[in-house]
């Protein structure tokens, strides 16, 4: 099947996006045996730092791999092409590797990682873009065409592309929301986070993706389940965004942190020993999203490990 | 004091030493925590080490041969304890492997955790 793109986006920070963005990887991967490709276009570089390590972070930049090297390639006007950028294993659960081991492949993570030069790269590009006569505008279409370009090939390769975001609406962010079939937007159970996704959402649908409710895929993230945060999230569910789907509750968990600080690149957990307390959750953030995808394209995505 | 005695500061301060002392004895993690707050440098018992040394905080001050000479009297039980406690493997890194193993791992991991976190620059 041609790969889902998905893009894990909100204009707020600290909701979640890179922590959902690794969720859904591992979940998708594990439950579904789905090929995942992780873009992480977020200069923060958690996401690639959760995959891979701080110290891989900085052996795969030494090696050339990377965003930024996409974004040099556009600066460089060569041919849009991601796969040398890619680093093909950021599995870090112990039964995909012996999945991967026995040559009996089931889900796969590999991640065009990030790494805080990206910003560098981009802020480079916007001065030398916007020096001549180039604007916002005539940027985010070339760096989406560029991206669109880059991906294309990719299609075939994987079956889900997760985009993570940077918490901005800068040309590369909005190229990355333009190149997206699919939204996931984390948000908090709080007050400050759902205005923030309002203007996020407002501001998407009316400059990059007037389809942007009919796409998108609802995340509360860290809950605390009290009575205020009840009420809110009945609030996002039933009043604010009551025309999104949404995926499962991810609560606050100590469990989401260990699961988020991988010890070492060659180090491997298994699924249960990752996640712990937060397994079922991951499991329905998981199935939530592939229901999801089976309403949109009518192909129901099945499960391979229960 | 509460029901209005009144004593001299050296007796006040006698008490209160005297109940630290006490607790530090009953508790050595509550120990361990007076002596990093005062950055003493004192030796712990083998059978209290796994609980009271900190590797990352060894590997930053004496480095990857230090975090080998303080653990090296440990057993492999206890080191897979100490690597899982502070984060540096999982369960399923330190099935099967030997002491050596171990002790090897948890030296080079907690080097490259203070080397990619810390931003405490050495002279």
């Amino acid at each position: 099947m041609s790969a889902n793109i998905a893009a894990i986006a909100n204009l707020k920070g600290g909701v979640g996006k890179s922590t959902t963005t690794v969720m859904l990887a591992d979940g998708l991967a594990y439950y579904f045996g789905l090929d995942v490709l992780v873009i992480d276009l977020d200069s923060q570089a958690n996401t690639s730092q959760v995959l891979l390590t701080e110290t891989g972070l900085d052996q795969v930049a030494d090696q050339d791999k990377g965003a930024h090297e996409l974004l040099g390639q556009f600066v460089r006007g060569e041919s849009p092409l991601a796969g040398p950028f890619i680093v093909p294993n950021a599995v870090s659960l112990e039964e995909l590797r012996k999945a991967e081991e026995n040559d009996d492949r089931n889900g796969w993570v590999s991640i065009l990682p990030s790494h805080p030069k990206l910003r560098l790269a981009e802020m480079s590009l916007e001065e030398d873009w916007y020096s001549t006569t180039g604007t916002p505008s005539t940027l985010t279409a070339a760096l989406t065409e560029h991206f669109r370009g880059a991906v294309e090939p990719l299609l075939s390769l994987y079956d889900v592309i997760l985009i993570d975001c940077p918490p901005h609406l800068s040309p590369l962010a909005r190229a990355a929301l333009a190149t997206a079939d699919t939204f996931v937007l984390p948000t908090l159970a709080d007050p400050i986070s759902i205005w923030g996704s309002k203007q996020f959402s407002d501001w998407v649908t009316d400059n990059v993706r007037s389809d942007l409710a009919a796409n998108s895929f609802v995340v509360v993230t860290r809950f605390r389940n009290t009575a205020l945060a009840r009420q809110i999230r009945a609030d996002i569910q039933d009043v604010y965004l009551k025309d999104r789907y949404f995926g499962a509750v991810i609560p606050d968990s100590v469990s989401v942190l260990k699961a988020m600080d991988r010890p070492s690149l060659d180090s491997y957990n298994t699924f249960r020993g990752k996640y712990g307390s937060v397994t079922a959750d991951i499991r329905r953030l998981a199935q939530r999203y592939a229901d999801f995808m089976q309403q949109r394209t009518g192909t129901p995505w099945e499960m391979v490990r229960k | 004091m509460g029901n209005g005695e009144k004593i001299g500061a050296a007796e006040y301060l006698d008490r209160l030493f005297e109940v630290i002392r006490e607790e530090a004895h009953a508790n050595p993690e509550f120990a361990a925590r007076l002596i990093r707050a005062t950055g003493g440098e004192v030796t712990f018992p083998e059978k209290d080490k796994a609980v009271l040394l900190n590797p990352l905080d060894i590997a930053a001050r004496e480095g990857a041969e230090g975090v080998v000479d303080q653990y090296a009297s440990l057993d492999a039980s206890t080191l897979r304890r100490v690597l899982k406690t502070h984060n540096l493997a999982t369960p399923v890194d330190v099935r099967t492997r030997s002491k050596e193993d171990l002790l090897n791992m948890l030296a080079q991991r907690a080097c490259e955790r203070v080397a990619s976190r810390s931003s405490i620059k050495s002279d």
